[in-house]
C-alpha cells in the first residue's frame, strides 16, 4: 500500500526550529524513512503519533544539548564576550531566582500580583472597549474618504444641526465634483412580519447608492439597484438572517412584510455591516426621489470624497450647490429663508458615528491609567520594603563582585515576573469583566457588540506589564544596586536609610494625589446624578408602565383614524379593568423614548403669513394620558374621546407652546393648524398643560408641546396606529405578563414590544452618566483602598524602624498618647502634601468631565473640601494602627532586642 | 586534548557502528542497538550522542547522496575514528580489570 499522507506539518516545523542546521536535513530524512516504513506496517495514524513523539523528544534533547554546548564554549572562551544567548541566559537565571524567592514570600507575591492584576485587568478591559469603539477603523474600504453630510441654518429656529432632505441628495449627487458617490438613508422603528415572527425592528431606508458609497457587498444575493421599483426589495442584516431564517441560503426571493408592505429579499449583508446603527435589521429601497417636495429634512447623507478633495473643499462646494436648491425645486418662502441661512456640516463618517461617546471613554481609560499608577506606586513601595530586608544579601552579592547591571537585572526580573503574573490574571479578569462591562454600558454606543479581547488588547496588556514592571521596579532596583550598599554592610546597619524613607513618602504622596483626583471626579459625578434626579421633567416617573403593540390591521378592520381610535379605546378600557390599574392612556411618541415630531404651525393670529410660522413639537394622545403621566392641567379641560370625524378638532397645548403661538394672549379658544395642512381647517385649543422634557433631564429647558386628538378633520388627516400605551399602577414592575395575556385574548398575532417603566426610561436617560459614575466610583474606591494600604505600609515600617527610639522614649517617661500622636502626625503630614498635590491635579483634570456634569461646576468647592477631608480621615485611620503598635512597644524588650 | 572517558551509552553507540557495515547512519544504528539489547532506545538520545562523539572527534561523518524515498534528504554516514577505537579498547580493559575475580561472587548471589 502506498502512503500518501506525510508526517504532521507542525511537528516537522518544530524539528526544523530546534535542530541545529548541520543535523537538520539528515535527521529529517532518517525520521521520514522510518515514518514511511511504520506507516506501511502499522498505519498512518500511529505513524503520525510516533512522529509527534519523536519531534517532542528531539526538541527536549537538542535544546538541552545546545545549551550545554554554549555553556562549555563560554567556559573555555570566557564570559567577556557574552552573546545575545548569554544575555538571555542571564535573564533566565535571574527569573528562575525570582521564582524561587517569590515562592518563599507567598504573601508578598499574592498582594503584589493581586494589586497589579486588578489594575492591569481594568486597563485591558477599558482599552478593549476604547479600541473597538474609537480606534478600530470603520470596516469600509478607504474609510478616511467617507464623510457625513448634515445641514445647519444658523439664525433659524431649526436645531443647531439637522439631517438634509431628498432634494439635497439629488442636487449634490448630480453636481458635486468633490464627491465620487453619495448615499441617502433614513430609518426608524417599524413592524416587521415574516416566518411567524412579528416584531418592531429598526429598519433602514437606503438609496441603492448608499451601498456603493460605503463600498460594501452582500454575502448572499445582490444589492438593490436604481432599476428596482421603490419599496419592493430589501436586504437582510446578518443577525436577522440568522435569527429569523436560520441562515437559510434559500431566503432570497422570499417576501417579508415591512410597515404593512410586502418586500422581496434580494440580498443578505455580512455580520460586520451595521449601518447606520447597531440594531439595524433590514435595509429597504424606499426613498422616493420623485417627485421632490423640498423641506422634508431629517435624512442622512454619506459621501465618498474624491482622493483630491478634503472636508473644506467639499463644504465649500456643497454650500454653493445648496444655495441653488430653491431655483431648482421651488418651496415655501420659509424654506427659501432656511436655505439662505444654510451651511453644510461635513465631518468624517467615523466622527459622526462615534458622536460624543469618545469623551467618557477616554475619561475611563485615563481613570484606569491612574489606578494603574497607584498600583505601581504601591508595588514599588512593597519592593522597597523587600529590598530593605534583603539589603545584606544584595550588599554581599555586590561585595563579591556582582556588577551594578547584574543587581538591577536581578531585581527587575522579580518586578517583571510579578507584573507578568499580574498581567496573566489581569487578562483573565478582563476576559470575565468585558461582557459585564458591555452589558452595563449605556445604549447607543456604536460597535460595542464587537468588543472583545483580541490581539491588539493582548499587545496592550503586554505593554502595560512592561510599563508596570519599569514603574514599580526600576526605582527600588536602582536604589538597591547603589555602590553605597557595601558601606551598609560594614556598618552592620539594621535599618533603612533616610533616602529610602523619602522615596517611600514620595510614593505615598503620589498615591494620595492620584486617589484624590479620582475621588473628586466621582464626587462631582455623584453630585450631578443627584441634581439630575431632582429635575422635574413635568411628568411622573414612578408607577407608570408603558408598552406598544401592533395588531394586524387586516384582521381587525383597522384602516383609518376612527377605526384605530375605537380599537385603542376598547383596549384602554380592558387595560383599566386589570386589578390595581388606576388610569390608562396612550401617546403617539413616549417622552424619553421616542421624542416627538417637529413641524411648523400657523395660527389665527399669524394667519398664513408664512414668515412667522414657529416650529413646535407635537404628538397625538388618547385616553387619560395626562392624568396617567401626571402632566398637570393648567387651565381649560382635557380632550374628550373622539372616534369619528366630527368636523370639530380640539387640542391641548403646553404653556410654552401657548406663549410662542399667542404671546401674552389667552390661548383657550384660539385656533391653529399645521402649516402643511392646506385644507383651511382650524384646530381649537381647549386646554393648557405644563411643559415637559422630551429627550432627557439634561436639556436646558422643557419643550413646548402640542397634543392632538385621535381623529382629525378627515379620517386620514393623521392616524395613530401604534402608539405607546401608558398604565398608572403600583404594580408597574410586575404587570407585563398580565398585559401580554390580555393581548393574546384580543389580538393573538400582535407583538408586545418597547416594554418600559417610566422609571426604567428615566434611568436609561442618565445611563451614560451613571455608567461613567459607577466605573469612576469603583476606580476611586480602589484607589482609596490602595492609597490607605500604601500609607499603612509606610507607617508600619517607620514604626518598626524606630522601635528602639520609641523604647527609649518610653523608658524616659514619654506618654503613650504622645507617641501615638507622633506617628499619626507623620502620616498626616505626608497625606496633606498628597492632598495639596491632588487638589491641584484635580483642578486641572476635572474639566474633562464638564460635558457629563449637571448642576455642579467642575471646580465645586464643597466637593473638593469634603473629598480632601475624607482622604485625611482615611489616612489618619491608616496611621492609627501602626501608632497603636508603637505605643504598645515594651521598652525593655525593644532595648534587649538591639 | 583533555582526557576523556566514554559513557556507557557512548560505548553502546560506538559498538553498534562497528557491528554494521555498508552505509552506516542513524536508522540502522538505532535498529542494531534495539536488536542486540532487546530494548527500545530513545532515537533522539542516539543522535545527540552521535553529535557529541563527532565533536570529540571519536567518529567522523559525511553526507551520502539524497534519495527520493527520503524526501530528497541526504544520509549522514559515520565511521569510528582511531581515537574512538582506542577509547573503546581502554574502556573494555578498565571494565575487565574491575570485573576480574568477582564473577563467582556474583554467580553465588540469588
Amino acid at each position: 500500500m502506498k502512503t500518501t499522507v506525510g508526517p504532521p506539518g507542525i511537528a516537522k516545523w518544530l524539528l526544523g526550529v530546534v535542530l541545529p542546521e548541520e543535523d537538520r536535513e539528515p535527521i529529517l530524512g532518517d525520521l521520514l524513512e522510518v515514518f514511511v516504513r511504520r506507516g506501511r506496517t502499522r498505519g498512518v495514524a500511529r505513524a503520525r503519533l510516533w512522529y509527534w513523539r519523536q519531534a517532542l523528544s528531539f526538541s527536549v534533547r537538542f535544546v538541552g544539548e545546545r545549551r550545554a554546548e554554549r555553556k562549555a564554549w563560554i567556559h573555555t572562551h570566557g564570559s567577556g564576550r557574552q552573546d545575545m544567548g548569554g544575555k538571555i541566559e542571564a535573564w533566565g537565571r535571574d527569573l528562575a531566582h525570582a521564582v524561587r524567592s517569590l515562592l518563599r514570600a507567598p504573601g508578598f507575591a499574592a498582594i503584589t500580583v493581586a494589586t497589579l492584576a486588578l489594575a492591569i485587568g481594568a486597563s485591558t478591559a477599558i482599552f478593549s472597549v476604547v479600541n473597538a469603539v474609537l480606534l478600530e477603523p470603520l470596516p469600509y474600504p478607504n474609510a478616511d474618504r467617507l464623510v457625513s453630510i448634515r445641514a445647519s441654518a444658523p439664525g433659524s429656529d431649526l436645531p443647531d444641526e439637522f439631517g438634509p432632505g431628498t432634494e439635497f441628495y439629488v442636487q449634490y449627487r448630480e453636481n458635486a465634483t468633490t464627491l465620487e458617490d453619495l448615499g441617502l438613508y433614513g430609518g426608524g422603528q417599524t413592524t416587521v412580519r415574516a416566518n411567524d415572527h412579528v416584531e418592531r425592528l429598526f429598519v433602514g431606508s437606503a438609496s441603492p447608492s448608499l451601498f456603493s458609497t460605503l463600498g460594501v457587498a452582500p454575502i448572499l444575493g445582490r444589492l438593490p439597484t436604481d432599476d428596482d421599483e421603490e419599496g419592493t426589495v430589501m436586504v437582510l442584516s446578518h443577525w436577522l438572517w440568522t435569527d429569523w431564517f436560520g441562515a437559510d441560503p434559500e431566503v432570497l426571493g422570499r417576501t417579508v412584510e415591512v410597515s404593512g408592505g410586502l418586500r422581496t429579499v434580494v440580498g443578505v449583508m455580512g455580520p460586520g455591516f451595521r449601518f447606520p446603527q447597531e440594531r439595524i435589521s433590514i435595509w429597504i429601497h424606499d426613498l422616493p426621489t420623485e417627485p421632490i417636495r423640498p423641506g422634508g429634512f431629517g435624512l442622512g447623507l454619506v459621501g465618498r470624497m474624491t482622493p483630491e478633495a478634503d472636508h473644506a473643499s467639499v463644504t465649500t462646494q456643497l454650500a454653493s450647490l445648496a444655495q441653488r436648491l430653491p431655483e431648482r425645486f421651488g418651496g415655501s418662502p420659509q424654506y427659501r429663508e432656511i436655505i439662505a441661512q444654510h451651511r453644510p456640516v461635513v465631518r468624517s463618517l467615523e466622527e459622526q458615528l462615534i458622536g460624543d461617546i469618545g469623551g467618557p471613554l477616554w475619561i475611563l481609560l485615563g481613570t484606569v491609567g491612574v489606578v494603574l499608577l497607584i498600583a505601581c506606586a504601591n508595588v514599588a513601595n512593597l519592593l522597597i520594603v523587600r529590598g530593605e530586608s534583603r539589603r545584606r544579601d544584595l550588599a554581599v552579592r555586590r561585595a563579591i563582585g556582582a556588577g551594578r547591571v547584574g543587581l538591577i537585572r536581578s531585581q527587575m526580573a522579580e518586578a517583571l515576573l510579578l507584573a507578568a503574573l499580574g498581567g496573566v490574571f489581569g487578562v483573565l479578569l478582563a476576559w470575565v469583566g468585558v461582557p459585564v462591562l458591555v452589558q452595563a454600558a449605556p445604549e447607543g454606543i456604536p460597535r460595542i457588540s464587537s468588543v472583545r479581547i483580541d490581539g491588539t488588547g493582548l499587545l496592550f496588556t503586554a505593554g502595560t506589564v512592561l510599563l508596570a514592571a519599569c514603574v514599580a521596579g526600576l526605582l527600588p532596583a536602582i536604589r538597591f544596586s547603589n555602590p553605597g550598599l557595601v558601606g551598609g554592610l560594614q556598618s552592620a546597619e539594621r535599618v533603612g536609610s533616610e533616602s529610602n524613607h523619602v522615596t517611600r513618602n514620595a510614593l505615598v504622596v503620589v498615591q494620595t494625589a492620584a486617589a484624590l483626583v479620582l475621588l473628586v471626579g466621582s464626587g462631582l459625578l455623584l453630585q450631578s446624578f443627584r441634581s439630575l434626579s431632582r429635575v422635574d421633567p413635568g411628568y411622573d416617573t414612578q408607577d407608570i408602565f408603558s408598552f406598544q403593540t401592533a395588531p394586524n390591521p387586516r384582521e381587525h378592520g383597522l384602516s383609518d383614524a376612527p377605526t384605530f381610535a375605537r380599537f385603542h379605546y376598547m383596549f384602554l378600557d380592558r387595560l383599566a379593568a386589570l386589578p390595581g390599574v388606576e388610569s390608562t392612556g396612550l401617546v403617539l411618541t413616549l417622552p424619553l423614548d421616542e421624542g416627538a415630531g417637529l413641524t411648523a404651525f400657523a395660527t389665527d393670529r399669524t394667519g398664513d403669513a408664512e414668515a412667522a410660522q414657529p416650529l413646535i413639537r407635537f404628538t397625538g394622545v388618547g385616553g387619560d394620558y395626562f392624568q396617567t403621566m401626571g402632566i398637570e392641567l393648567v387651565k381649560g379641560r382635557y380632550l374628550e374621546r373622539v372616534d369619528e370625524v366630527t368636523g370639530e378638532v380640539d387640542a391641548i397645548v403646553s404653556e410654552r407652546a401657548a406663549e410662542i403661538l399667542w404671546p401674552d394672549e389667552e390661548p383657550l379658544g384660539r385656533r391653529f393648524r399645521m402649516a402643511s395642512d392646506t385644507t383651511g381647517n382650524w384646530i381649537q385649543v381647549v386646554g393648557v398643560v405644563e411643559d415637559i422634557m422630551l429627550e432627557d433631564f439634561r436639556q436646558e429647558g422643557p419643550d413646548p408641546m402640542i397634543y392632538l386628538p385621535m381623529v382629525g378633520h378627515t379620517a386620514r388627516s393623521w392616524v395613530i396606529g401604534t402608539p405607546a400605551y401608558v398604565v398608572k399602577t403600583e404594580r408597574a414592575e410586575s404587570i407585563a405578563p398580565e398585559i401580554r395575556e390580555l393581548m393574546r385574548e384580543i389580538a393573538p398575532e400582535a407583538p408586545v414590544y418597547r416594554v418600559f417603566t417610566m422609571a426604567g426610561l428615566a434611568a436609561r436617560s442618565v445611563s451614560r452618566l451613571s455608567f461613567t459614575m459607577l466605573t469612576l466610583g469603583i476606580a476611586a474606591g480602589l484607589a482609596l483602598i490602595l492609597g490607605a494600604v500604601g500609607l499603612f505600609g509606610v507607617l508600619s515600617y517607620v514604626v518598626s524602624r524606630r522601635t528602639r527610639e520609641i523604647g527609649i522614649r518610653m523608658a524616659l517617661g514619654a506618654r503613650t498618647s504622645e507617641l501615638r500622636r507622633m506617628v499619626v502626625v507623620q502620616g498626616g503630614r505626608v497625606t496633606l502634601i498628597g492632598v495639596v498635590v491632588g487638589v491641584a491635579g484635580a483642578l486641572a483634570l476635572t474639566r474633562v468631565l464638564e460635558s457629563l456634569l449637571f448642576g455642579v461646576g467642575a471646580m465645586d468647592a464643597p466637593t473638593f473640601v469634603s473629598v480632601s477631608v475624607l482622604m485625611l480621615v482615611v489616612a489618619l485611620l491608616a496611621s492609627y494602627l501602626p501608632a497603636r503598635r508603637a505605643s504598645a512597644v515594651d521598652p525593655i524588650r525593644s532595648l534587649r532586642a538591639e | 586534548m583533555s582526557h576523556q572517558g566514554l559513557g556507557e551509552f557512548e560505548q553502546i553507540v560506538l559498538l553498534a557502528i562497528l557491528h554494521l557495515d555498508g552505509e552506516v547512519y542513524g536508522v540502522p544504528i538505532v535498529e542494531e542497538i534495539e536488536r542486540r539489547t532487546g530494548r527500545t532506545v530513545s532515537r533522539a538520545a542516539v543522535y545527540v550522542t552521535l553529535r557529541r562523539l563527532e565533536r570529540k572527534r571519536l567518529l567522523s561523518s559525511w553526507m551520502s547522496g539524497p534519495t527520493p524515498e527520503r524526501g530528497g534528504k541526504p544520509r549522514r554516514c559515520v565511521k569510528v575514528e582511531p581515537e574512538g577505537l582506542r577509547l573503546l579498547r581502554e574502556s573494555r580493559r578498565l571494565m575487565n580489570d574491575m570485573w576480574e575475580g568477582i564473577d563467582s561472587a556474583l554467580a553465588d548471589m540469588p
